[in-house]
Formats: C-alpha cells, sequence, structure tokens
C-alpha cells in the first residue's frame, strides 16, 4: 500500500518565542520529518557597515555596540581592535588586561543568558531563572565600571576611557568565584534531568567533517570535535600569558554544545581570576593618531558566539572606506538546515536554540 | 587611479621587515611552484606588529583571468586543509571591483587570502560555495551588498535585503533614493 504523504514549508518566526530576535526559519516537513529548511534573516539590518564608512574611527564605536546586544563588549573591542591595527599601534600592557577581564566578563553573561534562555526553550522554566540571577551580578560590574548596564562605550582607540580600581578587581573575583560554582549547581540540576537529556542528547546532530566545510565556529564547532579556539591559536591582548583550558566534545549534538558553554563559563572564570591577579599597572590609555593609512587590515577574534572578525580599510584620512564584519552566527544560521534534516518538529527549539544566535550581528 | 588620491596629512602604510613564518613560506613557496602562470602573485606577508595579534598570512592574488580560481581553492581545501571559509567580501574601488577569500588551516593556522579584481560593470567571480559550504551565505551577502555574480553559486538571491529591493548599497555611489519605496 503506497500512503502519500503531504509536504508543506511551516513559518517558524519572525516573531515566535524560540526565534530569540526577529528571523524566521522556514522548513519543509513531511509528515512530521524535517526535509528541508531555509532561514530566513535580515528583519534587522540596519546597515552598519555603510553608516560606519561616513563615521570618524571613534565615533563608529558606538554603532558597534549596538551589533549585539548579549556580547557588546567583545564586538566594539574587535572594532578597535582593527582598528588598532590598522594604525599599528600597540595598547599598554594594562589596557591588554583590562580587555581581557571585561570582555572575559561580557562572555559569561553572554553565555549564562544563553543557557537561561535556552532551557526556557527546551520547557524548564525553572532553572530559567537562575543564570538570569547570575549575569545580573556580572552586568553590576561592568555598570560600576563603565556606568552602563548594556551598551558600555568602553574602549577607546588606544587603550580604555578609565582605568579599573581595586574594588572593581576584587568583585570580580567573587563573583566569578560564585559564578564558578554556580556552574556545578546547573550541570547537576540539568545532567541528572531526564526531559532534558531526551530533547538534546542526539538531536541535531553534525559531523566534524561537516561541521567544519559549513564554516561552523565557536563553540558549536567544538562540540564537534574541533579543538580550535582563535584565543588559544592566534593570542591577541593578553591571552598568550595566561593559562586556560579549550573544552572539546565529540558527540556534535544539542548536549555537547550546552557542555561546551558552561565549561566555557568555568574557562573564562578562570582566565579573570587570572588577569586580576596578574594586571600590571602602568597606563591605561596611549596616544593614538586620528587619521589611519590608506591600507586594509583584519583581526579575528573569539566572541562568545564563534569567530568574529573585522576587516577595516581606510583612506589616509580620518574615516575607514570599508568596514567588514563577520558575524559567526550569520554562518551557524546558514548550517541549520544541515542539522535540522531527519529531525521532528518538536526538536526544532532545541536546535535553533543551540546555536545560540543573535540577531543583531547577523543582520548588522 | 583611485589609488593615487590621498588626503594632506596622510600617514605613511606601516612595513615590516620581521620575515614570516616558516609555515606561510613553505606554503607560499609551494603554491608559487604548483600555480606558476595562473596567479599574478603569491607573497607570505611580513607580520607588522605581533603584539597586536599574531599574523600568519599569505596573499594570492588572481589576474584577470579567474578560471584557475576554484581549481586553485579546491586545491587549497583537499591537498594544503584549508577546511574553513573565514570571510568573503567585496571592496568597491571605484575603477574596479575587488573580491577577496580569507580561508583558514584549522592546523597550521595560516590565512591565505585570495584577491581576485573583476570589471565594476559586470562584477564577476567564481564560486566557493561549492568548495566551502560556509561561503555559501557569505557570498550571497556580498552579492546582495555589492551586485558580485557569483558565477555557479548554488542559490544566489539577497540575504539581508528584501528581494525587491533596488540597487547594491555598499557601492560608492549608491543612492538611497534608487532603491524605491523601501528607504
Amino acid at each position: 500500500m503506497v500512503v502519500a504523504v503531504a509536504e508543506m514549508w511551516i513559518n517558524i518566526g519572525p516573531s515566535h518565542p524560540s526565534t530569540h530576535g526577529l528571523w524566521d526559519l522556514r522548513i519543509k516537513v513531511s509528515g512530521e520529518v524535517i526535509v528541508d529548511a531555509d532561514p530566513q534573516v535580515g528583519y534587522l539590518h540596519r546597515s552598519v557597515e555603510k553608516i560606519l564608512e561616513r563615521k570618524e574611527f571613534l565615533m563608529g564605536m558606538p554603532i558597534t555596540e549596538r551589533l549585539c546586544y548579549v556580547a557588546n563588549m567583545n564586538w566594539t573591542h574587535l572594532y578597535i581592535h582593527a582598528v588598532e591595527r590598522l594604525m599599528n599601534l600597540e595598547v599598554p600592557d594594562r589596557a591588554k588586561y583590562i580587555r581581557v577581564i571585561v570582555c572575559e566578563l561580557n562572555r559569561i553573561a553572554s553565555h549564562l543568558f544563553w543557557l537561561g534562555a535556552y532551557v526556557h526553550d527546551i520547557g524548564n522554566l525553572t532553572m530559567f531563572l537562575w543564570p538570569i540571577r547570575e549575569r545580573e551580578y556580572v552586568l553590576d560590574l561592568l555598570e560600576y565600571l563603565t556606568g552602563a548596564r548594556m551598551m558600555y562605550n568602553y574602549p577607546r582607540i588606544g587603550g580604555q576611557v578609565k582605568d579599573v580600581d581595586d574594588k572593581f578587581l576584587r568583585r570580580s573575583k567573587i563573583v566569578c568565584a560564585m559564578i564558578n560554582e554556580q556552574t556545578a549547581t546547573y550541570e547537576k540540576f540539568l545532567d541528572n534531568n531526564h526531559p532534558w537529556l531526551v530533547r538534546t542528547k542526539g538531536v541535531g546532530t553534525i559531523d566534524k567533517a561537516m561541521a567544519k566545510n559549513a564554516g561552523l565556529t565557536g563553540p558549536s564547532l567544538r562540540a564537534s570535535g574541533v579543538d580550535y579556539d582563535t584565543r588559544k591559536a592566534l593570542p591577541y591582548w593578553a591571552y598568550g600569558d595566561l593559562d586556560f583550558d579549550v573544552p572539546v566534545y565529540d558527540e556534535g549534538d544539542c548536549w555537547a554544545r550546552y557542555r561546551v558553554r558552561l565549561e566555557e563559563i568555568r574557562e573564562s572564570c578562570k582566565i579573570v581570576r587570572q588577569a586580576v591577579d596578574d594586571i600590571p599597572a602602568g597606563e591605561y590609555l596611549g596616544k593614538a593618531p586620528r587619521v589611519a593609512p590608506k591600507t586594509c587590515a583584519w583581526v579575528r577574534h573569539e566572541d562568545p558566539r564563534g569567530e568574529s572578525m573585522c576587516l577595516v580599510m581606510g583612506t589616509g584620512g580620518k574615516n575607514p572606506y570599508r568596514v567588514k564584519f563577520r558575524s559567526p552566527a550569520f554562518v551557524n544560521i546558514s548550517a541549520l538546515p544541515l542539522m535540522l534534516l531527519g529531525f521532528k518538529v518538536p526538536d526544532v527549539p532545541s536546535i535553533m536554540g543551540s546555536i545560540d544566535v543573535c540577531i543583531g550581528e547577523v543582520d548588522r | 587611479m583611485a589609488d593615487a588620491i590621498l588626503p594632506p596629512g596622510a600617514p605613511p602604510v606601516p612595513t615590516s621587515d620581521t620575515p614570516p613564518d616558516a609555515d606561510c613560506a613553505a606554503l607560499a613557496g609551494r603554491i608559487g611552484a604548483a600555480w606558476a602562470g595562473k596567479v599574478t602573485e603569491v607573497a607570505a606577508l611580513n607580520p607588522l606588529n605581533h603584539g597586536i595579534q599574531r599574523e600568519r598570512n599569505v596573499l594570492v592574488r588572481f589576474g584577470s583571468d579567474h578560471r584557475p580560481m576554484e581549481a586553485f581553492w579546491r586545491w587549497l581545501r583537499d591537498e594544503e586543509k584549508f577546511e574553513h571559509c573565514s570571510l568573503v567580501l567585496a571592496i568597491d574601488h571605484l575603477d574596479r571591483i575587488e573580491v577577496k577569500h580569507l580561508l583558514f588551516n584549522y592546523t597550521t593556522h595560516v590565512t591565505v587570502e585570495t584577491s581576485a579584481d573583476t570589471d565594476r560593470l559586470e562584477p564577476s567571480v567564481p564560486t566557493a560555495a561549492l568548495v566551502w559550504r560556509g561561503a555559501n551565505w557569505l557570498e550571497r551577502e556580498q552579492y546582495d551588498m555589492l551586485g558580485v555574480d557569483f558565477r555557479g553559486h548554488p542559490d544566489l538571491r539577497r540575504v539581508l535585503l528584501p528581494e525587491d529591493w533596488i540597487g547594491f548599497p555598499l557601492r560608492k555611489d549608491f543612492e538611497y533614493r534608487q532603491a524605491g519605496e523601501w528607504w
């Protein structure tokens, strides 16, 4: 007997609780099995790259902060770092350590926020509030330092706008110790949680060769067994002097991606602790020119979502000729169809949440 | 042409005497030997300042003949294990459009930058999306923003802008009024 199975396209989004932003995942289902997928992005496009061409280098910095509303510290530092590379300008040692501390604190906040939102997607509403609660402590720290809870405007070309004080450093260590302890609580709660394991283990698998070819980066790549972290491979700022591990899992499923992020929170706590202990005294802001030579320069960073890159081309004057951002989540979303094929409709929220999209940076 | 125009007081382009890494120099030698005549320039770049970030870059430039590009990319992926396409970008130089592909090796951490110039009226280069799936959306975005036609691309549609958008915003002569009702 031949059973006719109807195929149809379903739009998940643009406004859906599990999209976390404004994008649209179109999936084609045959019965309940996903046979094709076509993500649609661009609802939040603000033409950041075009706007930056009209601004002086420093004037563009606050706009790059709006690229990602969860990891803004990482994105401003990426842009400022690329401009410094263009000017061939090295920042003072103290500024390098300050940058490591604030970017790692921001990474912890970003991963905690992802964890809270992701367990909420899976349906675990108890766990939702725990990481969000701990994230507030990190935001309080950064608010104490910069005066803002989300949009920090903290780096400047050649250093930082303000020095860190002892109170901030002392509190960073306390908060990191507390979060490090809390990750054990999350772990205990989730790894013995049967519904959580059923909905993440073996779901959304992507193998090592495919993950590399599809351009996955960051925690999603390391969850597929590739031991690559830009902070380790091509160290910038003070990362070369600090001791930390790169968590790698071979499973390539949603559970492995959760494990990688959870362990990255611990590694970030470790980095902050060391950087606070080792931070040298001295200048925090060097002298910087206002103009950049007519050439091209780019840097590679490890963003909470993956490998972010910024390429800046100068005109010889005060503003850039071309700015290009590589958004890790943009490429990760393009690999989503590979993870979805063959899985069923109820698996969609756990797969689309597991790559940690931030639509601000995808659409730019 | 456009390259010669510099504003007054423009700083000089920084240079460096630091020799490139052994991996980069060896790779540049292998590319030069295997692809002589097909590429116009191969250079292991002198790193500027390791205090900013360690640089391990090889530049490969193609001339007006773009036909060997796809074979070169396949060679780079299969023989040299460049498994990651990091970035695709196009730059509007007013007299030409330059398309760059940044390719990355996960073991040696070397980046190869392939660069090809194309005509500004009908910009077109071969696609890397059949070699690296990750290049698919990166190339779609450059088509969207600068109108570069990546020949052989499996799915060359606009990605960030609406499908009925008129014009290519990251070109230097783009006027927002030409985009129709959307602006």
